[in-house]
């Protein structure tokens, strides 16, 4: 399922950074920050959840994560599929 | 009786699109002028593409052809500069009189299933294509994603608010509707004023920056909002958290904020204060930078503008409909005033509508709607499976059945043959629905069903006979409740079959099956036959059926003394009056089994009380109808959920 990459970081093993980390913000509607540093190629729930954890009285798995004004994220793809950058800002809000 | 009105539908879709400007060279083609058209003259023009391309085409009465280039003309038309919209009442003219028209003109008009949305309807009446959406909606798995339109996805769960009229309108399910008000460019630009139709995360987020602030250099909403600068109208949705939708409009021309609330909540407008506040600073951090954009904006304080509500008597009577109301004002609101009215009982059928429009959008790439599969279960395997399971959720499914016990059943039956046309995965064709073992099996397949609606195949012999078997199981049932005594004696083709008749080269099997009702009181043989007299009989038409009353004067007593070995029939019907009905329609060789099909249902006390039939297609449906609520099926839980679902309504409507 994973590939290897992966499964030698959870081995610990320490081979050259293959690609950059980045830093993602998600900003909600009241005002909560929620940092979270990510690999390119990792699923963006990774930055969900984290928001999730700091937001306890957000319904898991609910409300919506927007790039850019326009574009949706979903936690099943990654900052690379829609060009996600370093200090990139997640509008976060509850369904309406 | 009343018909399926196809041609309805059709005439609606020509008549709301009456400005469109045909641009192709078809039309040109068919001396168009492309200046905008009242929808009369469109539509008339689109009847002489299509009759000259079916006349290309050898002159036959293809139905797909003639659709196809229905679609062609769709494509085709694009959007007018908008300088007139009609009022309704015209509207409504023209389509009674293209109605007309097209009964004489159009008469084998069809509809096809894989037609798609291009232009917002204006009217609130369920096409077909309606109703396959809502039962996608209905049979799909809460996450299934049915709608994609641009960046927008919905899913089943959020769509399913278009299902239950108790329900407010998903915010995903909104953005989705704006998105198509965005393709129609006569929308986006009316009388030369620019419209922006801002979608409502947005304007979550306008809200969450007036209530936090904004940093010194702006973020990306700044980008969106410096786009507003090049529109003289900017129409934004508001929400008020799990409670209320409505439209605030930034009316440039007349620097006022504009509020559509179908609710007159005039008291509550601190969303909106906070969604200005939030635009204010976006628009401040705008003026400050260097490379302003030239602009009609008379000023950029907004926020020192005033608000005037526009709707000044509540128009909503229930709870629930606020989302779907303010679309309608997005759709309609010029300025000045909506361009249409709009009442409650509109709106209620717009939540359906609404469904066929998203579902149907021509540019909605979700996969599950254009192989219009999903339908009513699906044409994989996999898939109806799926779609059985979320049916079990008796919740969810009363929304179905309550719209359904609404649809009239020529709708249904409409409905159920353009999704049985619909099948093509090769595995689902061979599936059998409706099979009946006694006296002798015959199985249909969902190709042999598919047949069935095929205006150029002649009718197959199994349905012919398995109908038969249910006209009298009918009439059983019916004889048992009334304890009448039977007073029809059915023969199928089979009859033929045995007698070795049909296969006489000189007849073409099939057609030339005529029914034989008889009486033993008046001892006459009616003879009634749809089919084109072959000019071979020219001179003598009764001389065609001498054979083959010959042959059942043989043969039937043969049979009567097997069936019921005591009786003492000794008839020779050879000897019999012979009354060959000259008043019955004479169709072409293709429809007549379907004719006496109708003939051997309808035939009572010595007479044929035809009833009115739009045409062939029509009483292909109800063929399909018969066979597929023929209570005897042994294989009807082969069907889809959806299908059985249809077919229960279908009988309710019946009795």
């Amino acid at each position: 399922m994973s590939p290897p990459p992966e499964q030698d970081r959870r081995l610990g093993v320490v081979k050259p950074e293959p690609e950059p980390m980045i830093k993602l913000k998600v900003l909600d509607n009241e005002g909560r920050r929620v940092f979270h540093t990510m690999r390119m190629s990792d699923k963006l729930q990774a930055v969900m959840d984290a928001y999730y954890a700091k937001a306890p009285d957000v319904t898991y798995g609910s409300g919506t994560f927007m790039f850019d004004g326009s574009i949706r994220l979903r936690g099943s793809e990654t900052p690379a599929e829609h060009g996600l950058q370093d200090d990139d800002v997640i509008d976060s809000y509850e369904d309406l | 009786m009343d018909s399926y009105n196809i041609e309805s539908s059709n005439a609606d879709c020509l008549d709301s699109r009456p400005l469109k400007k045909p641009k192709c060279e078809q039309l040109n083609d068919c001396d168009l002028s492309p200046s905008p058209r009242s929808s009369t003259s469109l539509a008339s023009s689109c009847n002489n593409i299509e009759s000259s391309h079916v006349y290309d085409l050898d002159a036959r009465p293809l139905k797909e052809v003639k659709c196809e280039q229905m679609n062609d003309v769709d494509i085709s038309l694009s959007p007018p500069s908008a300088t007139t919209l009609p009022s309704s009442s015209p509207v409504n003219n023209d389509r009674r009189i293209l109605l007309d028209d097209e009964k004489h003109q159009n008469h084998h008009e069809q509809f096809k299933v894989d037609q798609t949305y291009d232009y917002l309807p204006q009217d609130y009446e369920m096409t077909d294509l309606d109703y396959c959406a809502l039962m996608t909606i209905e049979s799909s798995l809460e996450s299934d994603i049915l709608v994609k339109i641009d960046d927008i996805f919905v899913t089943q769960s959020q769509l399913s608010c278009l299902l239950d009229p108790k329900k407010f309108l998903n915010d995903d399910v909104i953005s989705a509707y704006i998105c198509c008000i965005k393709y129609q460019a006569h929308l986006e630009s009316r009388n030369d004023v620019k419209f922006y139709f801002e979608n409502p995360f947005i304007t979550v987020i306008l809200k969450r920056d007036g209530k936090l602030g904004v940093g010194q250099d702006g973020n990306h909403i700044t980008k969106i909002v410096r786009n507003y600068l090049k529109h003289e109208m900017v129409l934004i949705p508001i929400n008020i958290k799990e409670t209320h939708w409505y439209l605030a409009i930034i009316n440039t021309q007349k620097c006022e904020i504009q509020v559509l609330d179908s609710l007159c909540w005039d008291s509550n407008r601190v969303d909106l204060a906070d969604t200005l506040q939030g635009l204010q600073f976006h628009l401040d951090i705008i003026g400050r930078q260097q490379n302003l954009i030239s602009h009609n904006w008379k000023d950029l304080q907004i926020i020192s503008w005033t608000i005037t509500e526009q709707v000044q008597e509540p128009m909503q009577k229930d709870g629930s409909s606020c989302g779907l109301f303010m679309l309608k004002f997005m759709e309609y609101w010029t300025g000045d005033s909506l361009s249409h009215p709009i009442t409650q009982e509109d709106i209620n059928c717009f939540r359906y509508k609404l469904a066929g429009i998203l579902l149907c959008w021509k540019t909605n790439t979700a996969q599950t709607t254009h192989q219009n599969m999903s339908l009513l279960g699906s044409s994989n395997d996999q898939k109806e499976t799926k779609a059985t399971d979320s049916l079990l959720e008796e919740t969810k499914y009363q929304s179905l059945m309550s719209i359904l016990s609404k649809i009239n059943e020529n709708e249904l039956v409409g409905g159920l043959c353009d999704y049985i046309k619909s099948i093509n995965c090769p595995e689902t064709l061979e599936k059998v629905w409706v099979r009946n073992s006694k006296p002798y099996s015959i199985s249909l397949t969902v190709r042999k069903l598919q047949e069935i609606l095929k205006e150029d195949l002649p009718m197959d012999r199994d349905c012919l006979n398995l109908v038969i078997r249910k006209f009298m199981f009918d009439e059983i049932q019916m004889m048992k409740k009334t304890k009448g005594t039977i007073s029809k004696h059915y023969l199928d083709t089979r009859f033929w079959m045995i007698t070795d008749f049909g296969r006489h080269p000189n007849f073409r099997k099939k057609l030339d099956v005529e029914q034989l009702a008889e009486t033993v009181y008046t001892r006459t043989v009616y003879i009634l036959d749809p089919t084109p007299l072959d000019p071979v009989y020219k001179y003598n038409p009764n001389a065609r059926y001498v054979k083959k009353l010959l042959c059942i004067a043989e043969f039937l007593p043969k049979a009567m003394s097997k069936v019921c070995p005591g009786s003492r029939w000794s008839e020779d019907v050879f000897l019999w009056r012979q009354i060959i009905l000259s008043d019955v329609p004479i169709e072409n060789r293709e429809l007549s089994g379907y004719f006496v099909s109708l003939f051997i249902c309808i035939w009572k006390d010595e007479e044929l009380r035809l009833p009115i039939l739009k045409d062939g297609y029509e009483l292909r449906k109800q063929f399909m109808a018969q066979l597929l609520t023929y209570k005897e099926n042994e294989c009807e839980d082969n069907m889809p959920a959806g299908v059985r679902d249809f077919l229960s309504c279908i009988n309710a409507t019946k009795s």
